[in-house]
């Protein structure tokens, strides 16, 4: 095969370079008759040129290419005839007499053709007329290539001749309606001559011939363009006139190239007001194509266009896609798709008919934005089509799971503008279909898009439904739990900052959940944290940290309740015991709380059963009836119980984040007036500081979180707060590095010496850290580098207890230590950071003499 | 252009607590905090989710570690904008928490004009002996133990010659509220 196929490529190249070469040489003569006025002689050079387009031996491409060729020497001809008109020596009639002497048919007709575009131009006869003559001429040539290329040279050359709506040949020369029939004409003409290509020649070259008609296609869809470039053809003549021919054409033609090809055709060229008047008739043509046509791509494409049509009517316009977009639209492709389904069940692929519904899904989520009805429609057509009886073993392939994955993601994208991703009813059942990594993905699509709604989750029904949606983010999958952990740790540099990153999505969605009833909020959080908890510890360190906090804001917003129950419930009493004796003082804020709601409970929260609030609750029910407020369910104590078991769960993993964790909640209980809770809180913090903490970065971290906390506390009984600042400066003092534990116990004097004149003002204990701290530093000294960064530090502290008004502190420890630095400060190497420290330490200096502390130069 | 009317512009934000507490900025701040408009771009900490974010907005971005961001960034910075030293922390390590006597230990200590810190999730824009503290307050209105309600927040400074401008801005509800102040070396 390829021996013959070469040479005769060969000979191709010869043959084509010899017909050039005649073409050329018979145009020189040609134009040189035409010079001399000689119009028999050119037109005697004209057919000769005209008769190299007779070959039967060329290729299209070569065929091609010798038919520019030539139709650039005939275009000198044109000119030519009318001129001859012009000057009078010919007219028009007599030469479109002259030129039919010629006695072969082809070169005939294409002088014919060149004559009648001239005669048509002189408008001495009706266009109508002569494009009626021409395309019926034109039926001379029955050869598919040489017709083919005829009857395009035939378009080409009346392209500007039709009397078409606006144009100079209308009226006399006929309408839009002729201007019409003969483009159909030689359309349907041509695409006679093209579908006939198939059916010439032996069966074993059909492979080749295809390639060949692919090649030629456009002359065939030209015809269309002319018909789309028609001023006359409005939406009623398109409707009537044009497309039931070329629908009749499409079908009767019963070709499986010409059919998508034409239909692609006329959904390229033709507008979408068109397209959509004439929906119906043009998807039924769609459902009587060749079997071996693929629907799903012409219907894709028809979808396509419309959707992208009114992406940009809506992009220009604000709102009024959805007005342009008739409703049944989506009734009528569904029909067809469901006509479709029927028909031909089981000659579709899974994979084809998943990608139909996407393309209907993308189309109604464009023309018709928040239309979920029709989005829950696609899903249960998809579904149909999955479930099997008996149910499918195999999983999809990769080509199917792509295409349901796409049907899964369409409506989750943010030009969705679905805000009801909870709303789709079969997402659940479908995304199961999916291999676990694709569900991951599609996971992914639902958090970023609930995110980006952001509207709030408000029951527990709606965040089971989200959690039962992303579940590959909650969990290890599968295909994760054979070995996925030396899986993680193979390609971690992928895998890793993939999850992290995907979690820190997930850990948003804490953040969605809302109610008005603490109760109902509480409930929300209960659901989110079974479903967290079963991540394992890599992800729970992402999506537990957000409930913790959200739990403590609700714990502030039960006690606020609890409160004014309280408060409620005191005044009662009052009105009750209104006797002539004044009513009890009024309680302060926070005690009666305590008292009356939490009095029994308050010493041991950690031991409540499940059902212990609830117990509690019962007293409180019996004045539910004359109380407004109704008491919570679930108190702030059982908040802060939730908390504590979270962090408690996370503290070996991660000690310092717990640490900080676990301050933060003691932070919240002290607030709420729960002394032994802040207690425990903090307690818990110190156990981890004292067992877990990995590194004296961490410890100093942590540190400062404790001295800041216990600063900010306000419940601890004296004791307590004793025990906690005691052991606080205990832990700064046995700090791993010199310098820290300088620094940190300074900073623990701070514990001592409340700014509340009411709450412990210890100055002896001030002192002491101070002078201990002063040790600790001492012990820093080398002759080379005395620590006087520490010195002026700790003198820092010093002046700030002097203002604070601790009379322990008396000006001759800072003139002592003021005396220490000058000593030691002019002996100072010349270090990096002396700038900055002479700097400090004259802003110190200041500061001492500007509160006149002692007496300085 | 902003350049060339209000000096050198610097975003100063900080204690995003996303995802911890909070799942976004809101979205009234995101639209405002647009890139090539700022110069310098401060932050006090807990915002690691945000720094590459930030990164996109201006070419200098300062960031400090705060007390959850377990020591990614230096705990201190001094920036030397202009006529003007600024030092920047996230103030967890300052007790007790935001108050201005141990602020103006600080404040001494980095020897600066303006000290900048945060932590306690409310905005401030205070003087004390002729130096400026200032607190952009958290940009997402993260949770706090320390207020019931956080206002999201975040301070724009506007630096020319021996001048700053403190543009503080607050969203209040629905509302973006600008509260403008001055002051001069």
């Amino acid at each position: 095969m390829a021996a013959p196929g070469s040479s005769d490529l060969d000979n191709q190249e010869a043959y084509l370079k010899e017909a050039t070469r005649k073409v050329k040489e018979q145009g020189f003569f040609m134009k040189r008759c035409m010079d001399s006025s000689d119009l028999k002689g050119a037109l005697n050079h004209a057919s000769d040129m005209l008769r190299e387009l007779r070959t039967g031996v060329l290729t299209p491409r070569n065929y091609y290419e010798l038919h520019m060729k030539t139709l650039d020497e005939l275009h000198h001809l044109d000119d030519f005839f009318g001129q001859l008109c012009k000057d009078g020596t010919k007219t028009a009639s007599e030469l479109y007499e002259q030129v039919q002497a010629c006695g072969d048919v082809l070169p005939r007709l294409y002088l014919l053709i060149t004559v009648g575009a001239t005669y048509i131009e002189t408008r001495q006869a009706p266009a109508k007329d002569i494009l009626n003559d021409l395309v019926e001429m034109a039926k001379g040539v029955q050869h598919p290539m040489r017709g083919l290329f005829l009857r395009n040279y035939l378009s080409h050359a009346c392209r500007d001749k039709l009397p078409d709506t606006g144009s100079k040949f209308e009226g006399q020369g006929g309408d839009v309606s002729h201007a019409v029939d003969f483009v159909l004409r030689n359309f349907s003409e041509t695409n006679r001559l093209w579908v006939r290509m198939q059916n010439q020649g032996p069966s074993k070259e059909r492979k080749r011939r295809e390639k060949e008609r692919q090649d030629l296609r456009i002359l065939v869809g030209t015809n269309l363009v002319r018909l789309s470039q028609l001023e006359g053809v409005d939406v009623e003549r398109y409707v009537q006139a044009v497309l039931p021919k070329l629908l009749e054409q499409v079908v009767n033609c019963k070709d499986s190239i010409a059919q998508p090809y034409l239909l692609d055709c006329i959904i390229q060229v033709f507008p979408d007001e068109f397209h959509l008047a004439t929906l119906d008739s043009f998807l039924e043509t769609c459902t009587q194509l060749r079997d071996k046509v693929n629907v799903r791509v012409i219907l894709e494409a028809m979808m396509k266009r419309l959707a992208a049509g009114a992406r940009d009517a809506q992009s220009s316009s604000s709102g009024e896609a959805v007005a342009r977009t008739p409703p049944k639209a989506f009734a009528a492709f569904n029909s067809c798709v469901t006509k479709l389904l029927e028909e031909k069940k089981g000659a579709i692929e899974l994979a084809e008919l998943l990608r139909l519904q996407a393309a209907l899904l993308e189309f109604a989520l464009e023309c018709y934005p928040g239309r979920l009805d029709y989005v829950n429609h696609c899903f249960g057509t998809c579904a149909a089509v999955l479930r099997q009886d008996p149910p499918r073993t195999e999983p999809l392939d990769d080509t199917e799971a792509e295409q349901l994955e796409r049907v899964l993601a369409l409506p989750l994208a943010p030009s969705g503008g679905l805000g009801g991703v909870l709303e789709l009813t079969l997402f659940g059942e479908l995304v199961e279909y999916l291999p676990w990594r694709r569900r991951r993905d599609v996971s992914l699509g639902v958090v970023r898009a609930v995110l980006g709604a952001g509207e709030p989750l408000d029951s527990v029904e709606s965040v089971e439904k989200l959690f039962s949606m992303i579940g590959p983010l909650l969990r290890d999958g599968p295909d994760d739990a054979t070995g996925g952990q030396q899986q993680k740790s193979s390609a971690t540099s992928d895998a890793v900052p993939d999850e992290a990153t995907e979690q820190l999505l997930v850990a948003r969605l804490s953040h969605l959940f809302q109610h008005d009833d603490t109760d109902a909020l509480f409930r929300i959080f209960g659901a989110a944290r079974r479903h967290f908890g079963q991540g394992g510890i890599d992800r729970v360190r992402y999506t537990l940290v957000p409930l913790v906090f959200r739990a403590l804001a609700l714990a502030r917003a039960v006690r606020a309740v609890e409160t004014k129950i309280a408060e409620q419930q005191a005044e009662e009493q009052a009105e009750e015991n209104k006797k002539p004796a004044e009513e009890p003082p009024p309680p302060t804020e926070k005690e009666p709380a305590e008292k009356t709601t939490d009095g029994e409970e308050e010493e041991a929260p950690e031991e409540e059963e499940e059902e212990a609030p609830a117990a509690a609750e019962a007293p409180a029910a019996t004045t539910e009836e004359r109380t407004t407020i109704k008491p919570p369910q679930y108190s702030s104590r059982k908040v802060f119980q939730f908390v504590h078991e979270i962090v408690t769960a996370m503290a070996g993993s991660f000690p310092s984040l717990s640490l900080n964790l676990f301050l933060q909640c003691a932070q919240e209980a002290d607030k709420c007036g729960f002394k032994a809770i802040a207690y425990e809180f903090v307690s818990q913090a110190f156990i981890i500081y004292e067992d877990e903490l990995p590194d004296s970065k961490a410890q100093l971290r942590a540190l400062h979180s404790m001295v800041g906390s216990l600063l900010l506390s306000r419940g601890f009984d004296d004791s307590d707060y004793d025990a906690l600042a005691t052991k606080t400066t205990q832990y700064a003092a046995k700090l791993l590095k010199k310098p820290d534990q300088c620094r940190m116990v300074a900073t623990c004097s701070l514990l001592f010496w409340s700014d509340d004149p009411s709450r412990v003002r210890d100055g002896r204990r001030v002192l002491e850290c101070l002078q201990r701290s002063l040790k600790i530093a001492d012990a820093c000294m080398t002759s080379s580098s005395p620590p006087i960064h520490l010195f002026v530090e700790i003198l820092d502290h010093y002046v700030a207890h002097f203002e604070k008004k601790n009379p322990m502190i008396t000006p001759k420890y800072i003139q002592g230590l003021v005396a220490l630095i000058n000593e030691h400060i002019d002996n100072m190497d010349r270090v990096d950071g002396r700038a900055d420290l002479e700097a400090h330490y004259r802003n110190t200096l200041a500061r001492i003499k500007a509160k006149e502390i002692i007496p300085l130069p | 252009m902003a350049g060339k009317d209000f000096g050198e512009l610097v975003l100063v934000l900080g204690d995003a607590h996303i995802p911890h507490r909070a799942a976004f900025i809101p979205e009234k701040f995101q639209r405002m905090l647009v890139p090539n408009k700022m110069q310098h771009v401060i932050c006090t900490g807990n915002s690691k989710d945000q720094y590459e974010g930030l990164r996109t907005l201006a070419p200098n971005v300062h960031m400090v570690s705060g007390d959850l961001d377990e020591g990614s960034f230096p705990e201190s910075k001094v920036v030397q904008i202009g006529q003007f030293r600024i030092g920047v922390m996230h103030g967890h390590q300052i007790a007790p928490w935001g108050d201005p006597h141990s602020l103006g230990m600080f404040q001494r200590r980095l020897d600066v004009d303006i000290l900048i810190t945060g932590h306690t999730h409310k905005n401030e824009v205070n003087e004390f002996d002729g130096k400026w503290f200032i607190n952009p307050g958290s940009i997402t209105g993260a949770y706090s133990s320390l207020h019931a309600d956080v206002t999201p927040s975040f301070i724009l400074l506007a630096i020319q010659g021996n001048k700053v401008v403190t543009y503080v801005y607050q969203l209040l509800g629905d509302t973006v509220d600008v509260s403008k102040s001055e002051f001069q070396k």
